[in-house]
């Protein structure tokens, strides 16, 4: 019996990748923006 | 500060995550190892009701002329974004739980229909803060819709009581309060349900922040707009 662990691999990935990936894209974002803000104010 | 917040999340994260996959015991009424998904399935749907009482609570204080800010509405908006990811992921880790336990991936079950109804509620929630001209008209709108959304989370929860469903009732909080776990399960649960609290709040933190920026951003591009436009009606009334 193999118990369901490839469910639970599953599980475990998407939850991991999903809020990994959330979280990157708001990072990613936020420096961005601040990024535009910083140049925008210097000129 | 905020580093601290974020070593502090992963760690408990990861200790959960080591008594979820190694410690707790499998259950052959609960798909034998299938319910190690319950520490993510569980917590998550704990987030996802949390998130969107949040959202309730910060449109209310939006609404209110006596505590109205701009704050208020950034941060119904940035709860409600991480809540619509932890209702995704509640709806998904159901529905791999399900499968091995029930036999079927999806059913239309009054718990699983009210928490699909929630997720695209605020997914359209979501869609309707980006309309409207004005803060204000923004800030209004969705604090509307948000408090009318919300219905539905008391409704998703009391569902299991209310209606006869596949899904179980509750674990801890069900109809007689009889608590339906021990050990190292209870423990785990706990864990789990404690880390996703630390990850929401420090997700709704870094979007918060975010959404500050964003909102930065749009006044000086409306500025610099009206700007524009001022100096284009000046060029046309200026005698050739």
């Amino acid at each position: 019996m193999s118990h369901n662990w490839g469910f639970v691999a599953a599980g475990y990935s998407i939850t991991t990748a999903a809020l990994v990936g959330y979280f990157g894209w708001v990072r990613l974002r936020t420096r961005h923006l601040r990024r535009t803000l910083r140049d925008e104010n210097r000129d | 500060m905020k580093r601290l917040f974020l070593a502090v999340t992963v760690v408990a994260l990861a200790v959960t995550a080591v008594f979820a996959l190694w410690i707790t015991p499998p259950r052959a009424d609960q798909g034998f190892d299938a319910v190690r998904l319950l520490y993510l399935h569980a917590p998550t749907a704990w987030i996802a009701y949390l998130a969107f009482g949040v959202t309730a609570l910060a449109s209310l204080l939006w609404l209110l002329p006596r505590t109205r800010s701009t704050t208020w509405d950034l941060l119904a908006g940035a709860s409600a974004e991480v809540g619509v990811v932890f209702t995704g992921l509640t709806l998904v880790l159901g529905s791999l739980w399900g499968r091995p336990t029930w036999g079927t991936w999806w059913e239309w079950d009054a718990r699983l229909t009210t928490t699909a109804i929630l997720f695209f509620l605020y997914l359209g929630y979501l869609a309707l803060r980006r309309t409207g001209t004005t803060a204000d008209e923004r800030g209004k709108r969705s604090a509307i819709a948000a408090l009318i959304a919300f219905v539905d989370v008391p409704v998703s929860y009391l569902s299991v009581t209310w209606w006869q469903t596949l899904h179980q009732q509750g674990t801890v909080f069900n109809e007689r309060l009889s608590v339906k776990i021990d050990g190292s399960m209870a423990f785990t649960l706990v864990a789990a349900v404690v880390s996703f609290t630390l990850l929401y709040g420090y997700l709704v933190l870094e979007r918060f922040e975010l959404a500050q920026l964003e909102e930065g951003r749009e006044a000086r591009e409306l500025e610099r707009a009206i700007a524009d436009r001022i100096q284009a009606e000046h060029v046309e009334v200026a005698p050739v």
